[in-house]
């Protein structure tokens, strides 16, 4: 059995490590780490030595790559960062227009395969995919996306236009999907020369452009470890399963509350589940939970969602979980892990049967994440 | 050349290792490419399109060079240049 968990928070107000053991039943809360610096997604390495990788943004100073060993933390910033695109016309007249976030921001980072020791991946705002092959000293832009000829349509959401999701085929080093909000997911066979628009029969937002491959405004994507061409998304407009890599998609979202919401996790051992915290798109708890907390979980052989809240809060919560809210660690029973707006990362170290407190009184979540090493 | 301290603001060392730089030029200008030449993040985070990110402000010893729209001011031994964020809300 695996000896430790280990979660990473980001915040509006720098990183916190959450470790436990394989119970999971007490957590041991370190930080803040890079104080004055959003950290809007960080991630334990567990390939070879665990190193800490997190996408830091500052509204004064840019953003970063920040980067440190786990047994005693001390981050270095990228050599060369990552520096996110410029935002085409059309998005940037929609930004402007709207009030959308337009500033150049390090989204996501994802560690390489088991096998590509060294290589890091990273999304930024306005969309950007990079990579690196030294522990993330410097990164590399892939270029086949940026020149991809649908760019031109890709559209900025209110929190700008951001490339969030990286997720790797285990099996094929070559496969690779990337989502953005909002212009919808890519995938690429080729190692990231050239990229497919997989949004065909997802629903498109309200204005969208009238280009028949983007124009969808995926929140968070992931694609199952276990199960080949498995891959769910949750949309702005829903909620989707696909078995062939997204060439084709089914809604799910029929039985939720709501088919708005932005996190997503998985559980490893079962590709028939997943876990979905939906929002209020509307109304006075606008894009939060409607007065009581509930965790969904997706069973894809009944095709019914099941309602999870023993141990999270009702009575009037409401309560926001962003895109890199939510995650799952690896253990089975999985352990499921929600971030909060307020403060809070709710864990279940049953597969979300039940759920307590990790951590309190954190500045606002961005993200959480969670490795076993 | 002038030999000038660059001090930087303490958030900043997380991501490029120090708040603390010895730089040399002519000119503010110059001494800002030094640095820039010897921590190559640096110019990231402290410009944009060319031009220094909009929140910071950068002093030359206890003079705010935005006063002076311009960054080609004459750099003297033993100058300070102190790099500010801007700090607001409530």
């Amino acid at each position: 059995m695996a000896d430790r968990v280990v979660v990473t928070v980001g915040t509006k107000r720098g990183l916190f490590l959450l470790e436990s053991n394989a119970r999971r039943k007490d957590w041991k809360v370190e930080g803040p780490y890079l104080k004055g610096w959003q950290i809007y997604h960080a991630v334990l390495d567990a390939r070879g030595t665990p190193r800490v990788h997190a996408a830091g943004s500052s509204e004064v100073f840019g953003s970063s790559a920040f980067s440190s060993g786990r047994k005693k933390i001390k981050f270095e910033g990228a050599k060369r960062p990552p520096k996110a695109p410029d935002l085409l016309p059309k998005a940037l007249k929609v930004a402007k227009k709207y009030g959308c976030n337009t500033s150049k921001r390090l989204w996501h980072i994802e560690p390489g395969r088991a096998s590509e020791r060294g290589v890091l991946y990273a999304g930024t705002a306005p969309a950007g995919l990079f990579r690196s092959e030294d522990d993330g000293r410097t990164w590399q832009s892939v270029e086949g996306l940026l020149r991809h000829p649908s760019r031109k349509d890709w559209m900025v959401g209110y929190g700008g236009m951001c490339l969030h999701s990286i997720q790797l085929d285990p099996r094929d080093e070559k496969r690779m999907i990337v989502a953005i909000s909002a212009a919808g997911s890519f995938r690429t066979e080729d190692g990231g020369k050239t990229w497919k628009p997989i949004n065909k029969a997802v629903s498109k937002f309200k204005g969208a452009p009238k280009n028949e491959q983007v124009g969808t405004c995926v929140h968070k994507l992931l694609m199952h470890p276990a199960k080949p061409g498995r891959v769910y998304q949750q949309n702005h407009v829903g909620v989707y399963q696909s078995d062939d890599y997204g060439d084709t998609w089914q809604p799910i979202h029929a039985g939720l509350p709501f088919d708005f919401g932005f996190g997503l996790a998985l559980n490893p051992a079962d590709p028939d589940a997943c876990y979905v915290v939906p929002l209020d798109p509307e109304g006075y708890t606008f894009r939060a939970t409607p007065g009581a907390m509930k965790v969904y979980r997706w069973n894809a052989k009944k095709k019914t969602w099941t309602a999870l809240e023993r141990g999270l809060p009702g009575d009037g919560a409401c309560v926001s979980v962003l895109r890199e809210g939510m995650a799952n660690d690896t253990l089975d029973p999985c352990g499921v892990y929600v971030g909060t707006g307020s403060g809070t990362v709710f864990q279940s170290a049953d597969a979300g049967r039940s759920w307590k407190a990790a951590a309190m009184h954190l500045p606002p979540v961005l993200s959480v994440s969670a490795a076993v090493v | 050349m002038a030999k000038a301290t660059l001090m930087l603001p303490r958030v900043l060392k997380d991501a490029v290792g120090t708040t603390r730089l010895s730089v040399t030029g002519r000119t503010l200008k110059e001494a800002l490419a030094d640095a820039y030449a010897q921590i190559p993040a640096l110019e990231h985070h402290l410009c944009e399109s060319g031009k220094l990110r909009p929140h910071i402000l950068c002093f030359l010893n206890d003079d705010n060079t935005r006063d002076e729209g311009t960054l080609d001011l004459p750099l003297k031994d033993g100058d300070t240049i102190t790099i500010f964020q801007a700090i607001s809300g409530g």
